[in-house]
């Protein structure tokens, strides 16, 4: 490593500031939920959610960098034309710490999801997605570097650090996909991030980056060319990464086992199989025991369609409350799969007579009363069977 | 006394304080409205409550101020000075809390201008410069992405910010703060 980058290293800020990351980091991951360690790809996209907490932090800290910095420039007899390499090196790195202490941060919560349970090793689709939570981070570390190098003031620090918040906010409230770099609320089974997505949000933050170092330092214009080339890659990643979703299907590794219902669990549920069938069992006998027929199959994947076949919805939660999970699974096999995914007000009406006797016949099976469906339900799961 | 007054303005850019009071209002009353965002209503409603920390810490960048020999030094008390200080801060927070627009309310945002004021002023006294400022900008915005359970459900209990107008321990807890972040930033006297 040659002795200014090293120097650089050494003396940056970002360095003490790394427990600082990985604390905020892994405290956003850990003190909002752990469902997503049930799954691999969940726990690694949820954790990228950190960035709308960490961006202002890292602002924050590019800011008063900058700050520190800032009055020792002049003393440091530097070319005319140094300053934007200078600012450029003290900017990468700050941002090579924050970077290095993310990814540290993403190993414990990768080694905690092993630990959890999951069989799964990250696939490559998982590794392409951390690229755009760092070009994040980059970008909002070089608009703080480049405030408080502009602005050394104290003020500075928390209005750059309000307005980074105030902005990523705003971004997600109207929904622009190329801030959303992870974070999701219900399980990712048979989804996974999408590549395009992740390349173009990556390329227009390395474009946006550039330009706020280039454009920005006191020697802005020095370099025309570069600078259109940078504005032309930002508008074409406005617009690559512009989409409505920033996931899509994905292949699903599924794991069947059992007959009447034949139990398909995506391999990353197996460990928590036996939770799932334990109260289900006991359900589907006492259905048995009042004349009901079981389901033929109840799976995880979400594209398996036909009579007798129940999606098995929010399976994360079986800790929980496995009857909420059991029930959703079989009122999923009773209502039906028809192909049309919007029901007409009366198909609503059905399923909702079906899914309400479903869960009251689950907690009456627990208590040992349980009684036959009455005729209402019984018609209703016929209609809907038939996808009248 | 007016020229010492100016004076002090001046010093504690106080015009730059109300420039920044007059955006946060700008912003409640853009957060006021009903805001039809998909999925996201609740996000406005848990994000209005915490504007005020940016006009406190607009205020609060004068409060390291006193440590600076210029200013230990100077004719006038100390202590008033301080406590100046402090009103000033109280009185950025009122206006904001009176004039709240709409929907907001002023009460709740009181209570959280006097909880981060006090926490500021805490953090003035005990640590470096810029540590008290993101804080008062930061600690916000954790409670926000930690605290907020979701549309329908109560905020965690330590997300003082986010509490509704109902909350006692929240007030308390605001009260405590304030007095205990004043009396320790009033009451130290910094050594030339």
């Amino acid at each position: 490593m040659r002795p200014p980058v090293r120097l650089a290293l050494q003396r940056s800020l970002g360095k003490p500031a790394v427990p600082l990351v990985i604390a905020v980091a892994l405290a956003n991951f850990f003190l909002r939920t752990t469902d997503p360690l049930h799954e691999l790809t969940w726990t690694m996209y949820d954790y990228h959610f950190a960035t709308v907490l960490l961006g202002p932090v890292v602002a924050a800290l590019a800011c008063w960098e900058a700050i520190r910095l800032a009055p020792a420039f002049p003393m440091l007899e530097v070319p005319r034309d140094g300053e934007h390499r200078f600012v450029g090196l003290a900017w990468a790195s700050l941002t090579a710490w924050v970077i290095a202490a993310y990814l540290v941060g993403l190993v414990v919560v990768v080694a905690v999801a092993k630990l959890y349970g999951t069989p799964r090793w990250p696939a490559l689709v998982d590794l392409v997605a951390i690229v755009p939570p760092l070009g994040m981070l980059a970008l909002v570390a070089a608009i703080g570097f480049v405030a408080g190098w502009r602005r050394p003031s104290w003020f500075v620090v928390p209005m750059i650090a309000g307005g980074t918040f105030a902005v990523v906010i705003g971004a997600y409230m109207v929904q622009m996909a190329f801030v959303r770099v992870g974070g999701a609320t219900a399980s990712l089974v048979g989804l996974a991030p999408r590549p395009d997505v992740a390349a173009a949000q990556a390329i227009l933050y390395a474009g946006s980056t550039y330009l706020v170092i280039e454009l920005l330092s006191r020697d802005a214009g020095r370099r025309p060319a570069s600078v259109a080339a940078a504005i032309v890659v930002v508008v074409a990643g406005v617009f690559l990464a512009g989409v409505d979703s920033t996931l899509e299907p994905a292949a699903l590794d599924l794991v069947c086992s059992g007959r009447d219902p034949e139990v398909c669990l995506s391999v990353e549920y197996e460990p928590w199989r036996s939770q799932f069938e334990a109260p289900l069992d006991r359900f589907l006998e006492g259905l048995e025991h009042v004349g009901v027929a079981p389901p033929a199959r109840l799976t995880q994947a979400r594209d398996d369609l036909g009579p007798g076949v129940g999606f098995i919805p929010a399976l994360y939660r079986i800790e929980d409350d496995p009857g909420g999970v059991v029930t959703g699974a079989v009122s999923n096999a009773f209502v039906g799969r028809c192909a049309s995914a919007a029901r007409t007000p009366e198909e609503l009406d059905r399923v909702f007579i079906v899914v309400d006797w479903v869960e009251t016949a689950y907690h009456r099976s627990v208590n040992g009363r349980l009684q036959g469906p009455p005729d209402a339900v019984v018609q209703a799961i016929a209609e809907l069977e038939s996808c009248r | 006394m007016i020229r010492d007054l100016v004076l002090l303005a001046r010093r504690w850019r106080v015009g730059r304080t109300l420039a920044v009071l007059a955006l946060a209002w700008t912003a409640l009353w853009f957060l006021e409205p009903p805001l039809r965002v998909p999925g996201r209503e609740h996000v406005v409603a848990v994000v209005w409550p915490l504007v005020v920390a940016l006009p406190v810490a607009a205020s609060l960048d004068s409060a390291s101020l006193f440590a600076e020999p210029i200013e230990i030094l100077a004719r006038r008390s100390l202590l008033l000075r301080k406590v100046a200080h402090v009103l000033l801060t109280a009185l950025v927070v009122g206006l904001l809390a009176v004039t709240a627009p709409g929907a907001t309310d002023g009460g709740i945002l009181a209570r959280n201008g006097a909880f981060l004021a006090g926490l500021g002023y805490l953090l003035a006294v005990v640590a470096p410069r810029p540590v008290g400022a993101i804080a008062v900008i930061l600690l916000p915005a954790a409670m926000w992405i930690l605290g907020s359970r979701g549309p329908g459900l109560p905020p965690a209990w330590w997300a003082v910010l986010l509490q509704g107008t109902g909350s006692r321990s929240a007030s308390v807890a605001a009260v405590v703060v304030a007095g205990l972040g004043a009396a320790t930033f009033v009451g130290t006297a910094e050594r030339p």
